[in-house]
C-alpha cells in the first residue's frame, strides 16, 4: 500500500460510514477520526503497511459505532416523540405498556446527539 | 387494552422510523466485506492476544488453554455470521480486549508508535460496544 492507496482507503472508509453521521459526532469522535488519518500517514511514512491496515480497519470500527449511535439516537427520538404525543414511553398501551420509566428523564436535546434526525423529526 | 391507542402509537413509531431514516439494528457487522464491519479488527486482536498468551511463561497449561478458548470463542463469534447483537459481542470481546491491552501495554519491544495503534484498536471496538449496548437488548 503506498500513501495515495492509504488515503484513499481510509477516505472511502471513513466516508462510507461517516456521511450521515460524522456531523453530528462528538468532538471525541471526530478527534479519534483526525488521529486515525495521521497514524495512517505515519505508518505508510515508515512503510509499515500492517499498521496502515490496521488503522483503515479502526476506521470501519469507528464507522460502525456511529452506524450503532445513529439507531440508539433514533431509538430515544422516537421515545421522546411518543411521549410528546401521548404521555407515554414505548409501551403502547394502558394496563400493558409504559415499561419505560423514561417519564422521569428530562427530553435530551437531540441536535446534539450523534447521528441525529432532528430535523427530520421536526419537518 | 385501549386498541385505537396502542394502533395509533406504533404507526407513530413508524412513521418516525421511516423519517429517520435507520432501521431499529443494534447487531454489530461482522460481515466479511461490509464496509463498516469489525470482523478483521476482531481478528487481528485475536490473533495478537493469542501470540502473546502462547508466550506467557506465566500462565499454566490449564490457564492458557482456557485463554485461547475464550478468544477462540471470540474469533468464532465474528467469523460465523454477518450480525451479532451487541447484547452477546461484549461479554465475548470485553476479556480479550483487556487481556491484549494488559499484554501491549507490558510490551517493551513495541515501539511507542505500534503500541498507540495496537490500543486503539480496542478503543475503536470498545466504542463499538458501548453503542451497541445503548439500545434494547
Amino acid at each position: 500500500m503506498n500513501l495515495e492507496t492509504g488515503r484513499q482507503a481510509l477516505s472511502e472508509s471513513l466516508q462510507a460510514s461517516f456521511q450521515t453521521f460524522l456531523h453530528g459526532a462528538r468532538d471525541d469522535v471526530r478527534a479519534f477520526a483526525d488521529r486515525l488519518a495521521l497514524n495512517l500517514t505515519n505508518a505508510l511514512a515508515l512503510r509499515r503497511e500492517d499498521l496502515a491496515d490496521e488503522v483503515v480497519e479502526q476506521a470501519q470500527a469507528l464507522g460502525e459505532s456511529l452506524r450503532l449511535s445513529g439507531t440508539a439516537s433514533t431509538w430515544r427520538a422516537i421515545q421522546h416523540a411518543l411521549r410528546a404525543a401521548f404521555g407515554f414511553g414505548m409501551g403502547l398501551g394502558d394496563g400493558d405498556v409504559a415499561q419505560e420509566p423514561i417519564k422521569d428523564e428530562e427530553p435530551e436535546p437531540l441536535e446534539d446527539e450523534p447521528g441525529d434526525h432532528a430535523e427530520e423529526l421536526e419537518a | 387494552m385501549n386498541l385505537p391507542r396502542v394502533i395509533l402509537g406504533a404507526a407513530f413509531a413508524l412513521a418516525v422510523c421511516s423519517c429517520a431514516g435507520s432501521p431499529l439494528d443494534y447487531r454489530v457487522d461482522v460481515s466479511d466485506d461490509g464496509p463498516t464491519s469489525i470482523r478483521g479488527l476482531v481478528v487481528r486482536v485475536c490473533e495478537r492476544t493469542d501470540a502473546y498468551v502462547a508466550t506467557d511463561e506465566s500462565l499454566e497449561d490449564v490457564e492458557r488453554s482456557q485463554v485461547h478458548a475464550s478468544i477462540g470463542r471470540l474469533q468464532s463469534a465474528v467469523t460465523s455470521q454477518d450480525r451479532i447483537s451487541g447484547w452477546d459481542l461484549e461479554p465475548l470481546a470485553t476479556p480479550v480486549l483487556d487481556l491484549h491491552d494488559a499484554y501491549v501495554g507490558q510490551d517493551t519491544a513495541l515501539q511507542p508508535f505500534e503500541r498507540s495503534i495496537y490500543l486503539d484498536s480496542t478503543a475503536a471496538l470498545r466504542m463499538v460496544l458501548e453503542s451497541a449496548t445503548r439500545g434494547p437488548p
